[in-house]
């Protein structure tokens, strides 16, 4: 087993690696894209995208306005 | 359906110099953010603008800024000057801008790019080490948390490269 200091090092998370699990990001989600080529990312955002969008009018159709816009007039009340 | 992967491609196929920018160049690079609109990075000389429209010219590009969503004009002459251009278009949004916070205008930016297969489109992305700094210097929660995502990748990427060498080495 190779146990020197600088193989133990390797082993650990780094810094910023750390610190984005400490800024509470999934890190899993970025460890699984990095198994991905730049144009499968690219495939995978716009499978996201697309959902988004759907949600985003699927939330429309439900409150009747865009939530969205500070600017909306009227907002019924539930 | 909008597509990013369908604009980089019209840019592409009609020579436009850019460099692709912000939160797509961030996915290209393995941030999990999701982001609608494509910004790129490109000089707004007379040839490439004139580029820019034939690209957008047929996808009803409509300053996404402007009360109303009023078309652009036919003649890109008509937008010499301009700084930057946030544009609506039936393939979603693009933003073309001129110069890059944190990297600068556009040969900076140029310099600091690298080529990537998008899956049939090789296009200009702004390398990792520029666009971090391009999110911290813009400094909105948004592009801190991608920034930090980006320098988590960086460090991955790099650990994962030296120990690669590092087994060459041994065989």
């Amino acid at each position: 087993m190779d146990d020197t200091p600088s193989r133990r090092n390797e082993s650990l998370p780094g810094d910023a690696w750390q610190a984005a699990i400490d800024y509470g990001i999934d890190v899993h989600q970025l460890e699984y894209l990095l198994t991905l080529t730049p144009a499968e990312r690219l495939q995978r955002h716009e499978q996201a995208l697309v959902l988004v969008r759907a949600m985003r009018e699927a939330g429309i159709r439900y409150y009747g306005f865009d939530p969205r816009l500070a600017e909306t007039p009227e907002r019924p009340s539930r | 359906m909008a597509s990013t992967l369908d604009l980089l491609k019209r840019l592409s196929d009609h020579r436009v110099e850019c460099v692709v920018v912000g939160g797509v160049a961030g996915v290209a690079h393995g941030s999990s953010v999701v982001t609608e609109d494509v910004d790129v990075c490109a000089p707004l000389s007379a040839d490439n603008l004139a580029r820019i429209w034939a690209a957008l010219g047929d996808l009803r590009p409509r300053w996404r800024m402007s009360p109303g969503r009023p078309p652009v004009p036919d003649d890109p002459n008509k937008v010499a000057g301009f700084k930057n251009l946030y544009l609506l278009t039936d393939l979603g949004q693009i933003d073309i801008l001129s110069e890059i916070s944190g990297v600068g205008a556009y040969d900076d930016v140029a310099r600091h790019s690298i080529v990537v297969d998008l899956g049939g489109v090789t296009c200009r992305v702004l390398d990792i080490d520029a666009l971090i700094l391009a999110k911290r210097a813009m400094g909105r929660p948004k592009d801190l948390q991608t920034a930090t995502e980006l320098e988590a990748i960086r460090e991955r990427v790099r650990r994962e490269r030296r120990q690669c060498d590092c087994s060459q080495d041994v065989r």
